[in-house]
């Protein structure tokens, strides 16, 4: 005798209006994922709901944009953190590099954030602030900020190579200490 | 009419019934776009189960590779300062320091506290990845990743975004009802077959999304038009392999933009119809595997293969219920 291959059993039907409001919050979310790549904002961020939808979207990833190398390739940046030792009388450089491609990506993001010019001076406090903890001696330090400079391909068959260049320069001293440097 | 007269179609009768035409051509297309775009087919729960599987196992990778210097990427004195790092996130979005403030209050340091949010993060991604209390488990997990990518604002780039939208989905989507502890334990316990489809069909556009404004983004610059992206991002200092021979062969970088463009734009179309939908799932499988090969971005590429095919990888399915009468709920 042949026995009955047993149903899953599925959730109690739920009502219709919950589908539709399933669906609605669907179509919701999709809507604020379209304005997050579009880099739309549905409301302004100083009223309530406007706060309320952006940090649903920081939440949820749906403010995200998606302009991955776009419009073009943005060239690299280092940071080149420069320190004066008065010990011994002379300067220290160091790269931050990490120990693997993932922590390289991570640092060279980091150092992509002198792309927008707001960020500049702070980033570079940062930087500096990082030497001081991790380096005691070191004082002042400099934190030089290089782009990777790419020829065309049209340049690159002339002869040009790219190089490292220096953008900016930023010089941060110990508050209370007054250690001269050459 | 005797034979061989020509009779000349009055010009009215041949717009009204090119009109006519066009208009069974649109409402066909309506029609096809509406069935296999908009309308929810009965799904089983497994394209959701890659998700739910493939994320948090890049996810933990991903962990471990930076573990060695988690301090500097997301203290509050880390390379960049909390300072910072607050004001590149929303106020109410979860951070490290939120716990860490936890943390001074029994007399915990900071240094451990992330150390010890660390290994939670690793812990409910392995229990999310082999599916057990699914939802609760997603929800720490996002959380936890969430307050990782906020510490540490200044340095997380596309892959960790995608993985928050792919850690989200694992919670409000029904991950956990299929290849999962919880599905084990409760065979006879199943989401309905539409519960699956509408969360499948969100990732779906989501990921249509993704692709079509990458692409127009891309194509609104010159680079992308002339092969200079492709070269640019190539001849960097840390790229594995020596790409200065593609001066010499500018048209092989420009072909290589041209693919790029074609194949996020055409995404959003062409990964809908039967006929193209897994060629262009290799093609997206070719691009994603050359960025990860060349340009290094493994982690970026695991992770949106894994939405790709959680999305759109046609899965036979195993044996749903087709019967509408047993269904109750609406289209």
């Amino acid at each position: 005798m042949e026995t009955e291959r047993e149903e899953p059993h599925y959730k109690p039907s739920r009502s219709p209006r919950f589908f539709l409001i399933l669906k609605s919050a669907a179509i919701l979310h999709l809507g604020l994922t379209v304005c997050g790549a579009a880099k739309l904002v549905p409301v302004p961020l100083n009223t309530r709901v406007g706060s309320a939808i952006a940090h649903y979207q920081a939440y949820s990833g749906s403010g995200n944009g998606y302009g991955f190398f776009a419009p073009g390739v943005a060239s690299p940046k280092r940071v080149m953190l420069h320190g004066y030792h008065a010990n011994k009388g002379e300067w220290a450089t160091t790269v931050e590099t990490g120990v693997s491609r993932e922590i390289e990506l991570r640092l060279s993001t980091t150092a992509g954030l002198f792309s927008q010019e707001k960020y500049h001076e702070f980033i570079a406090a940062s930087w500096a602030a990082w030497m001081f903890g991790n380096d005691p001696d070191a004082s002042p330090v400099i934190v030089e900020i290089q782009i990777y400079v790419i020829p065309t391909m049209s340049e690159f068959r002339a002869g040009e190579r790219p190089q490292w260049q220096t953008m900016e320069v930023f010089p941060f001293a110990r508050r209370s200490e007054d250690k001269g440097a050459p | 009419m005797p034979e061989g007269v020509k009779t000349k179609v009055p010009h009215e009768s041949r717009l009204r019934s090119s009109l006519v035409a066009l208009r069974i051509t649109l409402a066909k297309v309506q029609h096809y776009i509406w069935l296999k775009c908009i309308s929810l087919q009965p799904e089983t729960a497994k394209p959701l189960a890659i998700l739910r599987i493939g994320t948090p196992c890049i996810l933990i990778a991903q962990a471990i590779s930076v573990r060695k210097y988690l301090y500097p990427l997301v203290g509050s004195l880390g390379i960049i300062q909390t300072d910072i790092t607050d004001s590149l996130t929303l106020r109410y979005v979860p951070r490290l320091e939120w716990a860490v403030r936890i943390g001074h209050k029994f007399n915990i340091s900071e240094e451990r506290v992330i150390i010890v949010c660390f290994i939670a993060y690793i812990f409910f991604l392995s229990l999310l990845a082999i599916g057990w209390k699914t939802r609760f488990t997603a929800l720490f997990a996002w959380l936890l990743h969430l307050s990782f990518n906020s510490s540490g604002a200044a340095s997380i780039y596309g892959a960790y975004e995608f993985s928050n939208i792919a850690l989200f989905y694992c919670f409000v989507m029904p991950t956990g009802s299929a290849l999962s502890i919880d599905s084990w334990l409760n065979p006879n316990k199943k989401p309905h077959p539409l519960s699956n489809a509408l969360s499948r069909r969100v990732l779906q556009w989501h990921m249509c999304i993704v692709y079509m404004f990458s692409g127009i983004e891309k194509a609104t610059g010159r680079q992308w038009w002339n092969g200079e992206a492709i070269w640019r991002a190539l001849i960097r200092e840390d790229m594995p392999f020596n790409f200065s021979w593609l001066a010499f062969v500018p048209a092989i970088a420009m072909i290589a933009c041209w693919f790029t463009l074609v194949v996020e734009i055409g995404y959003a179309v062409f990964i809908w119809m039967p006929a193209t939908r897994k060629i262009w799932l290799a093609l997206i499988t070719l691009l994603h595997a050359g960025i990860a090969i060349f340009l290094g971005l493994w982690f970026f590429s695991a992770t949106l293969l894994t939405m790709n095919y959680a999305a759109f990888y046609p899965f036979k399915e195993s044996r749903l219920i087709n019967d509408r009468s047993r269904l109750s709920m609406p289209r």
